[in-house]
C-alpha cells in the first residue's frame, strides 16, 4: 500500500533535519579542521536518505570537474519539490515552482561558492567563482560560434545549467520561441531529421509531380538555417554579455573596498550579481545591435513557422480536414458581417427615431383639427347654430359647450349682441340647452 | 568589504531551504485569491465585453457624471482594485465618483479580427452611450489605463461631444522616447509577418516580454525575496494576489495588436496625427476637454518622458499632470500612491 501524505511527509522531514544538521555539524568542524570535511564529506546518516545530494560532480557548474567537496543543495531543493508539489493547487503550485527555480539558482551559487571556499580557501572563493564563470561563458561563446548546424538537436547551443541566474533572463526567451513554435517544426516527410542532409536536399532540383512539394520542403530547409543562424547570433550575444557582466562585477567588487558596501553573506552577492547583471542586459538591449538581433531572431522564427503551418495545412487538407486558413476566412467574414450588422441597426436606429418625430410633428395638428372639429359639430347641436353661427362663435372665442354653459344670463346677453343673434340665444335658452347636451 | 565564510554559506543555504520548505505549507493555506474586491453589478455584456458598475454606499454624495475606467487589453483590470485597502476603484468611489468598469475578457480565436475600430469606435463608444443614456448626460468622464488610456485619448479625441473630462493613466503618447524599451525591441520585428503567422498574440509571450524588462529582477531577486515572507500569512496573500494577476495574461486580437506595434510603437503616428482609426483620423488637437495626466517616475514599460509628451499636442487649455515615486504598477497597488492619487483624482473630476 502506498503510504499516506502524512506518512512520506514526516519521513521526509526527518531525513531532511538529518541532513542539514549533518551538513552544520560539518560546518562547526569545518573551522577547526576542514580536512575532516574533505575526508568525509557526508555523514554515514546522509547515505540511508533515498533523497541524500549527488556528490563527485556537479552537473551545473562546467570547469569543477568531480570536486569532492561539491555539494549539491539545489537538486536537494528539487528532489523536495517533487514530492511535495502534487499535492499543490494550481496557482500556488505555479508560483511556488518559480520559487523553487530561483531558489535552485541561489542554492547553486552558495554552492559554488562553498565549494571554492573548500578547494581555494576563503580568500580567492570570490575570485574563483568569477574565473569560472567567465571561462563558462567564453566555452559556450566559443561553443555556439563553432556549432554546426544539423537537424538532429540543438542541444550544443541551447541554454547550458550552470549559468544559474543568467539562465533565467534567457530562459524567458526560449520560452517566448516555445510558446510561438520553436518546438512546433513538425516531422516532415523527406525532411527525416538527422537522416537527410541538408544541403543536398537544398541543391537537388526539384522535378516532375512532387515538384512544388519538394520546392516547398528546400524552402522550409532554408528558413530553418536561417533561424539556426538567428538563434546562434541571439545567444553568442547572451554570452558574450555574461562576459561583459562578470568584468562588471569584478569591476563593482574592486570597488567596494574596505567602505560602507560590504558582501558578506550569499544573499548580499546574490543581490549584486542581479544588480549588475541587470544593468548591463539593460545596456546591451538597448543598443542598436540588440534590436537587429532580436527582430532578426523573430522574424526567422515567424517565418519559419509560416512556412511549416502551410505544409500542415497541405496535410490537412489531404486529410479533407478544416484548417487554420480556412477558419481565418470565416472569422474574417463574420466579424465584416457583425461590424455590418452594428452600422445597419445602428442605421434603423437612426431612421426609426426621425419617423417617430415626423409623425409626432404630422399628427400633433392633425388631432388639433380633429378635437375642433368634435367641438364645432358639438356646438351646432345647439338648436339653431349652423356652420356660419359656428364661425362667429369663434370669432368671440367660443370653441366649446362648456364655455356656453357656464355663462350667466349677461353674458349670455353680450354674446348674443356681438355676434348679433338678434336675442336668439336667451330666446331658444342656449345655456340650458348646453347643460343637457353635456349631460347627455 | 568581501567577507563570505564557506560554513556561514552552508548556514545560510541551510536555512534558505528550511525556509522554503516550512513555507510550503503556508503558501498552500492562503487559500482563494479571487480577482478584485469591490462589489459590483454587471450593467452590460457584449461578446467577451463586461460592463461592470461598483456599488457604492447610498449615503455617499457622489458625482453625477460617471466615471468610465478603460483598462488596457494587457493583463486584466482587477489591478485596480487588487485588494481592499489597495482599489483605486474604492478610491476614487470614497472620493465621490460613481464608477463603471470595461472588462475586456479573454480574447479567443474567435476576437482575432477584432479592430481597434471595434474596440473604440464599437465596444467603448457603446458603453459610453449607455452611460449617458442611463445618467442623462450629455458628456461622462473617461479615465484610462496604459494602453486603455491611449485607447481613451483616441477615443475623445473622435468623439469630442460624449467626453467631458479625461484622466489618462501611465499612457503611452509618444512612443519613440530614447529610454522606451518595449518600442526599441519591436522596432526590427516584422509585424504583419508576426500577425499573419501567429494570429493573436498569446499572453505568455506579452507576458515574457514584459518580464524580460527586468528578468534579473523579476525572474530572480523577486521570489528569493519572497522567502523572507513566507512565515507572514498577510504579506504572502499580498505576494500571490499580485502573481497571479502577472500571469493572468490575456491573448491581444491579432489585428489590434497589429495597428496599436504598427502604428504607435513603430510609426509613432498618434502624435504626428496620423493614426486613422475606422473612417476616422485621431488628431489630439481635438482633445479641448480638461484632461488630467498621471504618471509613475519609475515607469520602465511607459516611461515618463512617452506619457508627458501629451502636453504639447493636445488642444485643452485645462492640462494637469500628477506624477507619483513608483513604477509602472506601483501606482495602483503602493499605499502611499493609494493615499494620493484616487483622492486627486476624485477631486479635480468633481469640481469639473
Amino acid at each position: 500500500m502506498a503510504p499516506t501524505d502524512s506518512d512520506w511527509q514526516g519521513d521526509w522531514l526527518k531525513n531532511q533535519q538529518h541532513f542539514w544538521q549533518s551538513w552544520a555539524n560539518m560546518a562547526g568542524q569545518s573551522g577547526s579542521n576542514p580536512t575532516t570535511i574533505g575526508s568525509n564529506p557526508f555523514s554515514p546518516n546522509i547515505g540511508s536518505n533515498p533523497f541524500s545530494p549527488n556528490i563527485g560532480s556537479n552537473p551545473f557548474f562546467p570547469n569543477m570537474g568531480s570536486n569532492p567537496f561539491s555539494p549539491d543543495w539545489s537538486q536537494t531543493l528539487d528532489q523536495w519539490w517533487r514530492l511535495v508539489s502534487p499535492q499543490a493547487s494550481d496557482p500556488v503550485s505555479e508560483m511556488f515552482q518559480r520559487i523553487i527555480e530561483t531558489g535552485k539558482s541561489f542554492n547553486k551559487l552558495a554552492e559554488q561558492g562553498y565549494s571554492f571556499g573548500q578547494t581555494d580557501g576563503q580568500e580567492d572563493l570570490v575570485q574563483s567563482w568569477l574565473d569560472n564563470m567567465q571561462k563558462g561563458f567564453e566555452d559556450w561563446s566559443s561553443q555556439i560560434s563553432t556549432h554546426k548546424f544539423s537537424f538532429n538537436d540543438n542541444k550544443d547551443s541551447s541554454i547550458p545549467e550552470w549559468m544559474g541566474l543568467n539562465k533565467g533572463a534567457l530562459e524567458i526567451w526560449d520560452t517566448v520561441a516555445n510558446s510561438i513554435g520553436l518546438g512546433g517544426v513538425p516531422d516532415i516527410p523527406g525532411l527525416d531529421k538527422g537522416k537527410v542532409e541538408i544541403s543536398r536536399l537544398l541543391k537537388s532540383p526539384a522535378l516532375g509531380q512532387w515538384r512544388e512539394h519538394q520546392q516547398q520542403l528546400q524552402n522550409i530547409a532554408q528558413l530553418l538555417i536561417e533561424f539556426q543562424e538567428a538563434d546562434q547570433v541571439y545567444k553568442l550575444a547572451f554570452a558574450q554579455m555574461g562576459i561583459r557582466s562578470i568584468d562588471a562585477l569584478r569591476q563593482r567588487l574592486s570597488n567596494i573596498g574596505s567602505d560602507e558596501e560590504k558582501v558578506s553573506t550569499v544573499r548580499e552577492f546574490y543581490d549584486l550579481w542581479v544588480d549588475v547583471n541587470e544593468e548591463i542586459y539593460s545596456e546591451f538591449t538597448m543598443t542598436d545591435e540588440y534590436q537587429v538581433i532580436h527582430g532578426d531572431f523573430v522574424n526567422a522564427l515567424m517565418a519559419l513557422r509560416k512556412e511549416t503551418n502551410a505544409l500542415t495545412e497541405k496535410m490537412y487538407k489531404a486529410l479533407n480536414l478544416p484548417t487554420r486558413s480556412e477558419l481565418n476566412t470565416i472569422n474574417k467574414r463574420l466579424q465584416e458581417q457583425r461590424r455590418e450588422n452594428i452600422q445597419l441597426r445602428n442605421e434603423i436606429k437612426k431612421l426609426a427615431s426621425q419617423i417617430a418625430s415626423k409623425s409626432e410633428k404630422k399628427t400633433e395638428p392633425t388631432s388639433k383639427s380633429q378635437t375642433t372639429l368634435r367641438q364645432d359639430k358639438d356646438l351646432a347641436k345647439i338648436k339653431g347654430v349652423g356652420p356660419k353661427i359656428v364661425e362667429k362663435l369663434h370669432t368671440q372665442g367660443i370653441e366649446t359647450l362648456e364655455q356656453i354653459a357656464k355663462m350667466q344670463l349677461a353674458e349670455l346677453e353680450k354674446l348674443d349682441k356681438k355676434i348679433g343673434g338678434n336675442g336668439r340665444i336667451l330666446r331658444d335658452q342656449w345655456g340650458i340647452q348646453a347643460n343637457q347636451l353635456l349631460n347627455q | 568589504m568581501i567577507t563570505m565564510k564557506p560554513e556561514e554559506m552552508l548556514n545560510e543555504a541551510s536555512n534558505f531551504n528550511k525556509k522554503i520548505t516550512e513555507g510550503f505549507s503556508n503558501l498552500a493555506d492562503v487559500g482563494e485569491i479571487g480577482s478584485g474586491v469591490t462589489p459590483h453589478d454587471t450593467i452590460y455584456e457584449e461578446d467577451k465585453l463586461k460592463l461592470y458598475h461598483y456599488k457604492s454606499d447610498a449615503s455617499t454624495k457622489k458625482n453625477p457624471v460617471p466615471l468610465l475606467i478603460v483598462y488596457a487589453l494587457v493583463n486584466r483590470p482587477y489591478m485596480a482594485d487588487i485588494q481592499e485597502n489597495r482599489s483605486t476603484i474604492k478610491g476614487l468611489m470614497d472620493n465621490g465618483q460613481d464608477v463603471y468598469l470595461i472588462d475586456w475578457g479573454y480574447a479567443d480565436d474567435a476576437d482575432q479580427y477584432l479592430t481597434m475600430d471595434d474596440y473604440i469606435n464599437g465596444y467603448i463608444d457603446r458603453c459610453v452611450d449607455i452611460l449617458r443614456e442611463r445618467h442623462n448626460e450629455e458628456k461622462i468622464n473617461l479615465l484610462g489605463i496604459c494602453q486603455g488610456g491611449t485607447f481613451s485619448l483616441c477615443y475623445s479625441s473622435m468623439h469630442p461631444e460624449k467626453v467631458r473630462n479625461l484622466v489618462t493613466m501611465v499612457t503611452p503618447v509618444d512612443f519613440h522616447t530614447p529610454d522606451n524599451m518595449l518600442s526599441h525591441w519591436v522596432q526590427n520585428i516584422d509585424i504583419d509577418l508576426l500577425v499573419d503567422t501567429q494570429g493573436n498574440i498569446s499572453g505568455d509571450l506579452l507576458n515574457g516580454t514584459f518580464l524580460s524588462m527586468k528578468p534579473y529582477e523579476l525572474m530572480g531577486k523577486k521570489y528569493i525575496g519572497v522567502i523572507d515572507i513566507l512565515d507572514s500569512p498577510d504579506a504572502l496573500k499580498n505576494f500571490m494576489r499580485m502573481e497571479q494577476w502577472i500571469f493572468d495574461s490575456p491573448d491581444q486580437a491579432a489585428e489590434t495588436f497589429r495597428q496599436f506595434i504598427k502604428d504607435f510603437y513603430q510609426g509613432n503616428k498618434l502624435i504626428s496625427g496620423d493614426v486613422v482609426i475606422g473612417d476616422k483620423t485621431v488628431d489630439l488637437k481635438n482633445l479641448t476637454m480638461p484632461i488630467l495626466n498621471i504618471y509613475a517616475k519609475q515607469d520602465h514599460l511607459v516611461p515618463p518622458a512617452a506619457t508627458t509628451a501629451l502636453k504639447k499636442y493636445v488642444g485643452s487649455d485645462d492640462y494637469k499632470e500628477i506624477s507619483f515615486p513608483g513604477g509602472h504598477i506601483g501606482i495602483y497597488v503602493s499605499g502611499t500612491a493609494q493615499k494620493t492619487v484616487p483622492p486627486e483624482i476624485g477631486a479635480w473630476l468633481s469640481l469639473r
